[in-house]
């Protein structure tokens, strides 16, 4: 299993310094991993006597939790930092909040920050590998990892395969790692969405539909983004009603899809919104799927990063 | 004391000769001068002899000291080579009133070093400042730098009166509306970095505005710290028409472009935003042609632990006056992008003119005399005070050996 140069691997920051066999590397790894969550006894001694902190300045319920409860599976100790309840609260800075952990002896630091490149400043003077669980608008690699690992169970490959991405694709760090690991991977893009929130520069990675009733005909995976209510405030969407009449993903639409249609969403999902219950629950959907293959594909980032080097 | 067998700029153009300087003044010009008994002879062989830098875009940290003492700031740029430093407005408390310019027109300097203020054009109330107050006061120009004066009609009756007092109206040119929904210009270092993207046309739109309303007025409208293509093309088109219109450009927008921000260095964050390539090269371009006839460094220093921060959160500004010259050569001048007599005229007498000072090696002049070494490969060292220079380090081939301030040395190279 193990592999030249992925071993090397410090941080993960991005989607987009990794290669492909780094993808399919962590992709690979997160199939035992979730054997072991299928087991009667759910834990390995893996990193036994390592510690994980996790850092998040930004509200998380699904990305938290899944993180925490890979470190637990795998026998580490956890840090878990309030932002609420912490230092931060007196002003400390995040230089000092990292200096402070790494003083307990902490191996790796899970981070999740509003700013853009948190992780990228973090990892230019942390001796701790520093995982990035989403920042800002820049990356959120992890989803994008379990977003693949679950359309490679579906589907069995993702080369050649044509994944439309619908929504909000300007402000999202989901669509961003997940167009930059598709991409990689050899499959096809397609965003949908406003043209407030489609940046220009997609064009080097994505075929961009503005009409989802055309883009969604002959697609194998939809990955449906959420909807950060505020832009209506700022001008980018007129009205919710109109984005769900435009970009929503309906059963009506579904239907005019292929009969094998995989739909994602990264959660938390604005039903009647960017996607209707009936489709975010009907069996096309692996949207809860995707919560328990992000306990794997984060025990697979553990182990990359932290695993193999002293056993 | 007389500079021997230097190669002097004069009128933009090298020529070898001799200069004496008597009084602070330059007395004389001349092959083989002979210097009096007891006096002062600097060999100049294989050296410029350059009018001292003139720097028309400076943040002077007064009221905010802990990011650089002024005094650092006025040591750094003597030795970088100016004599002259144009303060912008955003001092603590701003320079919108006559006693504000009259207490930083007191700012301490050595003698031939010359301070220049430039007043707010509007003040916190969001009214006119007292423009002729101001003007009285000692003031050159006029500017809300940091920010685009967004009231037209304000800014309409800022340049009447910067006409009625020859003040230059130094513009921050950039649509507030669009520079508030992003932090770097849109395109594909914004789409990577995750960094919010505002377009660029917000430069172009805003010098449209001004340079329109200043064709009814005539006043002298200067942009400032230009950065896009299409602000340049917007510039050159208002000068068509017969509009009053002058830029600068600052070292890094000629440096750097959008690709450097795929660090997320803070040092070089600085607004207005860089370009991309084309945007980079036609600010070049510019510069050798004398479209773009200053440069101004925008130096804004900043403490570290300000810059030490999320990128996001760390304030704007690159701190370079100590080393704007020497980067620029190895940059633009090594690389035959731009004539070295270019680079030193829009560093040196052109910025000067812009602010009624009389400048340049000529008889009678104040003799602030800039002496540079080529060929002398060195790393750029941090000399003090804000640490937001992102040259240090980096090589350059050229070297400031000697300021001369009205006459005296001010500072030499290596001691």
């Amino acid at each position: 299993m193990p592999k030249k140069g992925v071993q090397q691997m410090k941080h993960l920051l991005g989607i987009e310094e990794l290669s492909k066999e780094d993808i399919l590397y962590i992709l690979n790894l997160a199939t035992p991993m979730k054997d072991i969550i299928l087991r009667e006894v759910k834990k390995v001694p893996t990193l036994r006597g390592k510690i994980i902190a996790t850092l998040f300045y930004e509200p998380s319920t699904r990305t938290k939790n899944s993180f925490e409860l890979a470190a637990k599976l795998m026998s580490a100790d956890l840090v878990s930092v309030g932002v609420s309840t912490s230092s931060v609260q007196k002003g400390e800075s995040l230089k000092d909040t990292i200096y402070t952990l790494e003083a307990m002896g902490v191996d790796a630091i899970v981070i999740r920050h509003s700013r853009n490149g948190v992780p990228n400043y973090l990892s230019s003077f942390s001796h701790a590998s520093i995982i990035n669980a989403g920042d800002g608008q820049h990356e959120h690699p992890s989803q994008a990892l379990l977003d693949l690992f679950t359309i490679q169970e579906h589907k069995g490959h993702i080369e050649g395969l044509k994944v439309l991405i619908v929504g909000d694709i300007m402000h999202s760090r989901v669509a961003k790692s997940n167009i930059y690991a598709l991409n990689k991977l050899g499959a096809k893009v397609v965003v949908s969405g406003p043209p407030t929130l489609i940046p220009n520069e997609v064009r080097e990675y994505a075929e961009i539909c503005y009409s989802l009733d055309e883009a969604i005909k002959d697609v194998d995976v939809v990955n449906v983004l959420r909807l950060q209510l505020e832009r209506q405030q700022t001008g980018l969407i007129n009205s919710l009603q109109e984005y769900h009449r435009f970009y929503g993903l309906t059963s009506e639409r579904v239907k005019h899809a292929k009969n094998d249609l995989l739909v994602l969403h990264p959660g938390p999902m604005n039903r009647g919104v960017e996607i209707d219950e009936d489709v975010a629950y009907s069996e096309k959907s692996a949207i809860n799927e995707q919560v328990s293959n992000g306990v794997a594909v984060r025990m697979a980032i553990y182990y990359m990063l932290m695993g193999g080097k002293e056993q | 004391m007389i500079l021997k067998n230097g190669t002097v700029l004069m009128n933009g153009a090298f020529e070898r000769f001799d200069i004496r300087i008597e009084n602070g003044v330059i007395s004389k010009g001349g092959h083989d001068l002979s210097p009096d008994e007891g006096e002062t002879v600097i060999d100049c062989q294989d050296k410029i002899i350059s009018p001292t830098f003139v720097d028309m875009h400076t943040h002077v940290r007064l009221g905010q000291e802990y990011k650089e003492d002024p005094q650092v700031t006025i040591r750094k740029a003597i030795k970088g080579g100016y004599c002259a430093l144009n303060v912008m407005p955003n001092t603590k408390p701003a320079l919108d009133c006559a006693p504000m310019v009259e207490r930083m027109l007191k700012t301490e300097a050595p003698e031939g070093f010359h301070i220049f203020v430039t007043g707010a054009i509007t003040n916190e109330n969001g009214t006119l400042a007292e423009t002729e107050d101001i003007a009285s006061a000692g003031a050159v120009a006029i500017s809300d730098d940091g920010h685009w004066t967004e009231n037209s009609f304000l800014f309409y009756q800022a340049l009447k009166y910067a006409k009625k007092h020859d003040l230059l109206v130094m513009d921050h040119a950039q649509d507030m509306n669009l520079f508030k929904s992003g932090k770097i210009y849109e395109g594909k270092a914004s789409f990577e970095t995750g960094l919010k993207g505002f377009p660029k046309a917000a430069e172009a739109s805003a010098i449209y505005r001004d340079g329109t309303l200043n064709a009814q007025v005539g006043s002298r409208l200067h942009i400032t710290h230009l950065s896009t293509l299409m602000g340049l093309e917007t510039a050159n088109a208002l000068k068509q028409i017969g509009v009053h219109v002058t830029m600068d450009v600052t070292p890094h927008h000629l440096i750097f472009d959008e690709s450097a921000y795929l660090s997320y260095d803070t040092n070089i964050k600085a607004n207005p935003p860089f370009g991309d390539e084309r945007d980079r090269k036609a600010l070049v371009h510019a510069l050798r042609s004398g479209e773009i006839t200053n440069i101004a460094t925008d130096h804004a220093p900043h403490s570290e632990p300000e810059k030490d921060q999320e990128w996001e959160d760390a304030p704007y500004g690159i701190a370079s006056i100590d080393s704007a010259f020497e980067v620029l050569y190895q940059e633009l001048v090594t690389t035959s992008l731009v004539p070295l007599e270019t680079l030193l005229t829009a560093m040196s007498t052109n910025p000067a003119y812009l602010l009624g000072m009389r400048h340049g090696i000529g008889i009678g002049n104040e003799a602030n005399l800039t002496i540079i070494k080529l060929n002398e490969p060195h790393a750029i060292s941090y000399e003090g005070g804000a640490k937001n220079n992102p040259y240090v380090g980096k090589e350059s081939s050229a070297v400031v050996t000697m300021v001369i301030l009205k006459g005296n040395v001010a500072y030499e190279y290596g001691k």
